[in-house]
């Protein structure tokens, strides 16, 4: 079997497994009890059990929840493959269009935390195997164990309680400046509000001034999430670099390259780091397609208007539409970076046949 | 040649013992595996003694008295007060403090007692220790049984009526530098008298009106100042100067059932009557406020200790019962709402507890009254205690208000009994408290046996799912590997904490259900080692002879196969634990705990709840643990890979 046929069929199995994905999210948010109407009309205030029925009813039959099964069903189907994903059921925006407003931010943040994370850890491995078997090397390793092994939400408190609450150097929460939410309110961090009318007003009267202003704005209040997120990460990539290195520092080309004289850092970086990177890169592909799933926590602390923090409000709200939506979306995203991840092997490593 | 002895179940028992054996005597040598070992070790000792190590109950509650708070709300912990100031030491921190504590019966100074007794007419005034104690036969109230002091104020017909006032108060010594963080007293009155009306206040007009009644008015109100000092009215906090706290005498069940009438309030429980009123404790300009009980069947409860939680536009409060004890989150019993008067008259309806032991909350502002300068909760209690350390003044004030019953003989006797005050400390036990006034130190203690019991048994469940996935995967082969590992692909795609959390929040939060969802959902990566592992091992020689001979596929797996993972079985056994600890500290951060325990989690989460990120103790230390009980895991995790894959430490 040739690369071609080996393609297909991972493109036609990947196929597949998006259907049953499809399949069961509709179970999943089907089994889900908890009236999401009844959900949004708790805080009701109003006069009498009838009207507050009468109420529930309507909202039931705008959501199509009163429905037959198939019919929701079908339904859901469309939204899924026409990408509209319907109105979101607390606050009736259609949701393709929160979604847009929330990705760049779930992307900037968890995309650059993940780079950040590789360089560092890739570094770090690479060092630590310069001088493996040292204090140095298990120190290391420690460290890496445990950072891996804290809960993002305790780091997210205690780098507030550091650098916000004490020290006072970065804000709180918020993806931006509260001034900048329009009429200055300070609660709801609507992402529609700054992302698309400021990046127009930037593209069409463009001001370095003000560019600057505004990139410094996001990033002085990204830093703690990244921050955060980037100290999770990086630790698995050093154990993995660490790892991957160890194997093949044993392997005999090594040796070989030893044996002709060349400086141990040579070795390590163009032999034995290009033979273990396959995994590297692997894994970094795939650590990129759960980049949307990856930080419900992290954005929760620090109230950062991302896919994460959307999910938590909707399970909050049991508003299966945006719940639906979130994970279809991660689990495309899943199943992409699989299918790149395995082709990636191929086109790095020639020795790879498949079959 | 030797003969080969035959192999006897002795042998077998021997030689596992022997395995034992030598893995103990290199596992004691590893010294990352052993210092894992030790601090779970600690762990299970801290969850097992528990109950020794702290008297309150998991939520930290003193058992014996369940309603009573420990200290003041969000306490520092004690030792905060001795540590020196740069680091972080505070020592304007007060402690627990009973300065009058149950005194029984109140012994005047005459009497060797340490009350005193100050009046402006001695002569009408006179005073009796009374055997007699209270005559009212009360559910739910002990007696007090060293009988009363009982002050009787007596007028004949002739004399021309005065206002008289007797005040009976004690001084007390308050040693720390700061002021406690609120107050409770307690005081029982039971009034006697012989005349004809009362001064009532009217509800429906607002106006006080008279009521025939047989009594004198008295007036009761109990001061505390220091000694050379403004004494503040804590309690009843008058509001009005036609209605001050006025006992009718011979309180009987006609009255009771009069103010039930009156105040729509549930008054099951009368032994002393204590006003409480609300005012805005945020914004000065909206003084006053109204009730509105939505569901007009359902009573308040009268035992209730009322807090308010809301948002500063003061357009919607709930209040929210403390009493019933444990969830400091959701246990809304009666929902009310408050709202501003739209006109600027100044109405209001007012609440009436009864309880054995008042609250002087500090929240609870009296409304129109010369303390309505105050802002914060804290400001009247600093008003209070003017000066740290210093000597205080406590007591009660009784005024005969005789001036409409000129010309009658007039006699009341007032009985008071079980007269105290306690002051909550802002500083509490090893850990202070949370903001409900529970004990932390206890809840730290209490989270280990949660973290222990899920982590175990959700590595427990997830790796013996895994197990047998993936041995059936990977010895069975053809459809069933094909079946099952597209599951396991389909589980992979989905996002892992964002489905957990989805199913928790559809099948409830309890411990079992989280240690269920948790061990389904978290065993596909362990299944594809153990896959991977067996399609190596199929292939080797000695499966190959034992199909040879005739073994079955069970046998092969159970004698064959599941040996050789074994050792993948117990390195995942201990590595997978951290995962469960952390995740079950995230979803209870996100608000899904089990309501039943505490756990570190939840504690974690009541914290960033009640805006306490700055006490850093309350944050620190869950997260530590939390912390440290992974990395235990993992460190036994890597012993165990470094003494089971021999193959990995000749590497090294």
């Amino acid at each position: 079997m040739g690369l071609r046929a080996y393609i297909i069929k991972r493109i036609i199995y990947s196929f597949i497994l998006i259907l049953l994905i499809i399949l069961t999210n509709f179970i999943i948010f089907m089994l889900m009890p908890g009236d999401p109407a009844a959900f949004l009309m708790a805080g009701y205030r109003g006069e009498g059990k009838e009207t507050l029925e009468k109420h529930l009813q309507e909202l039931r039959e705008q959501w199509g929840l009163t429905d037959p099964l198939w019919i929701r069903f079908l339904k859901y189907l469309r939204n899924l493959l026409t990408w509209n994903f319907g109105l979101e059921m607390v606050g009736q925006k259609p949701v393709a269009q929160v979604m847009m407003n929330r990705i760049p931010y779930t992307i900037f943040l968890l995309g650059s935390a993940t780079i950040i994370a590789i360089i560092i850890g890739v570094l770090w491995g690479i060092a630590v195997i310069y001088k493996r078997g040292g204090t140095f090397d298990s120190a290391s390793v420690l460290l890496a164990l445990i950072v891996n092994s804290l809960p993002t939400f305790w780091m997210g408190m205690m780098f507030l309680l550091i650098f916000y609450k004490n020290l006072q150097w970065f804000p709180g929460a918020g993806p931006f400046p509260r001034e900048w939410a329009i009429g200055g309110r300070p609660i709801p961090y609507t992402v529609d509000i700054a992302s698309s009318s400021n990046v127009l007003n930037i593209a069409f009267n463009f001001n370095l001034q003000e560019a600057w202003r505004l990139v410094e704005g996001y990033l002085w209040h990204a830093f703690l999430p990244l921050f955060t997120l980037t100290i999770f990460f990086f630790g698995g990539w050093l154990l993995l670099t660490r790892a991957t290195m160890l194997e093949t520092i044993t392997e005999d080309y090594v040796i070989t390259a030893r044996a002709k004289g060349l400086k141990e850092r040579t070795v390590l970086i163009k032999h034995a780091l290009k033979n273990a990177s396959l995994p590297l890169i692997t894994s970094a592909a795939l650590s990129f397609g759960f980049i949307l799933s990856g930080a419900i926590i992290t954005e929760a602390v620090y109230t950062y208007p991302g896919l994460g923090q959307w999910t938590w409000v909707a399970i909050e709200y049991r508003d299966h539409t945006v719940l639906m939506a979130i994970f279809y979306v991660i689990a495309l995203c899943v199943v992409i970076a699989n299918v790149i991840a395995d082709l990636l092997y191929g086109v790095i490593d020639p020795r790879i046949k498949y079959g | 040649m030797k003969t080969l002895k035959k192999k006897t179940r002795k042998d077998d028992i021997l030689f596992a013992f022997s395995r034992i054996g030598n893995f103990l005597r290199v596992f004691f040598r590893n010294k990352r595996g052993m210092l894992g070992l030790s601090i779970i070790a600690g762990f299970v000792i801290i969850a097992l003694i528990a109950p020794l190590l702290t008297p309150y109950t998991p939520i930290g509650q003193d058992p014996n008295a369940p309603n009573r708070l420990l200290a003041g709300d969000r306490a520092a912990p004690s030792w905060l007060r001795t540590l020196p100031t740069f680091l972080g030491g505070n020592p304007k921190l007060s402690e627990n403090l009973a300065p009058i504590d149950h005194p029984g019966l109140l012994t005047l100074e005459q009497d060797n007692g340490e009350w005193k007794l100050e009046t402006d007419e001695p002569k009408r005034i006179s005073y009796d220790y009374s055997e007699k104690g209270f005559p009212l036969e009360l559910p739910g109230y002990t007696k007090a049984e060293n009988g009363s002091l009982a002050i009787t104020f007596h007028r004949n017909k002739g004399e021309s009526p005065k206002e008289t006032r007797v005040f009976v108060y004690t001084e007390f010594e308050f040693p720390y530098k700061g002021i406690p963080a609120r107050l409770m007293g307690n005081i029982m009155l039971f009034i006697e008298g012989s005349t004809h009306s009362e001064l009532r206040y009217n509800f429906t007009t607002h106006k006080p009106e008279m009521v025939p009644f047989l009594d004198v008015p008295v007036r009761v109100k109990v001061l505390l100042g220091p000694v050379d000092g403004k004494l503040w009215e804590i309690w009843p906090g008058t509001f009005h100067p036609h209605f001050a706290f006025t006992y009718p005498s011979g309180m009987d069940k006609e009255v009771v059932e009069n103010l039930k009438a009156l105040t729509k309030v549930n008054f099951s429980n009368p032994i002393s009557t204590v006003w409480e009123y609300l005012s805005n404790s945020h914004t000065k300009n909206v003084t006053l406020v109204e009730w509105e009980d939505r569901d007009q069947n359902k009573a308040l409860s009268i035992s209730d200790v009322v807090t308010l939680v809301g948002d500063e536009t003061f357009e919607d409060y709930e209040i929210f019962d403390l009493k019933e004890t444990g969830d400091s989150v959701t246990m809304g019993i009666s929902r009310f709402v408050i709202t501003r008067p739209k006109s600027g008259s100044q109405t209001f309806k007012r609440w009436i507890a009864s309880r054995a032991s008042v609250e002087v909350e500090t929240t609870t502002i009296p409304m129109i009254n010369p303390y309505t300068e105050f802002r914060d909760r804290k400001d009247y209690t600093r008003a209070i205690f003017s000066k740290t350390p210093g000597k205080y003044i406590y007591g009660v004030e009784i005024i005969f208000d005789d001036k409409d019953y000129a010309g009658k003989d007039v006699s009341t006797t007032v009985y008071i009994d079980d007269f105290d005050l306690f002051c909550y400390g802002t500083s509490f036990g090893l850990l202070g408290t949370n903001q409900l006034g529970y004990d932390l130190f206890s809840q730290l203690i209490y989270g280990t046996q949660v973290s222990l019991y899920l982590g175990l048994l959700v590595s427990i469940l997830g790796v013996s799912i895994g197990l047998m996935v993936g041995l059936a995967a990977g010895y069975l082969g053809r459809i069933v590997d094909e079946l099952l590992m597209r599951f396991n692909d389909l589980l992979l795609c989905l996002p892992g904490l964002p489905l957990l959390i989805v199913l928790v929040a559809v099948l409830g939060t309890s411990i079992e259900n989280l240690i269920l969802l948790m061990g389904f959902l978290g065993w596909n990566g362990f299944a594809r080692l153990v896959r991977s592992q067996v399609l190596s091992l199929k292939e080797r020689a000695f499966v190959e002879s034992a199909k040879a001979v005739g073994a079955g596929t069970g046998h092969i797996i159970w004698r064959h196969i599941l040996p050789n993972v074994m050792s993948l079985v117990y390195i995942s056994l201990a590595t997978s634990v951290p995962g469960a600890v952390t995740a079950e500290a995230s979803l209870a951060w996100l608000g899904f705990y089990d309501p039943n325990r505490m756990s570190w989690g939840r504690m974690l989460y009541d914290a960033t709840q009640a805006g306490a990120i700055n006490n850093w103790w309350w944050v620190i230390f869950p997260g530590l643990c939390i912390s440290l009980l992974a990395v235990a895991f993992i460190l036994l995790g890597f012993a165990l890979d470094d003494i089971l894959n021999p193959k990995l430490r000749m590497r090294r």
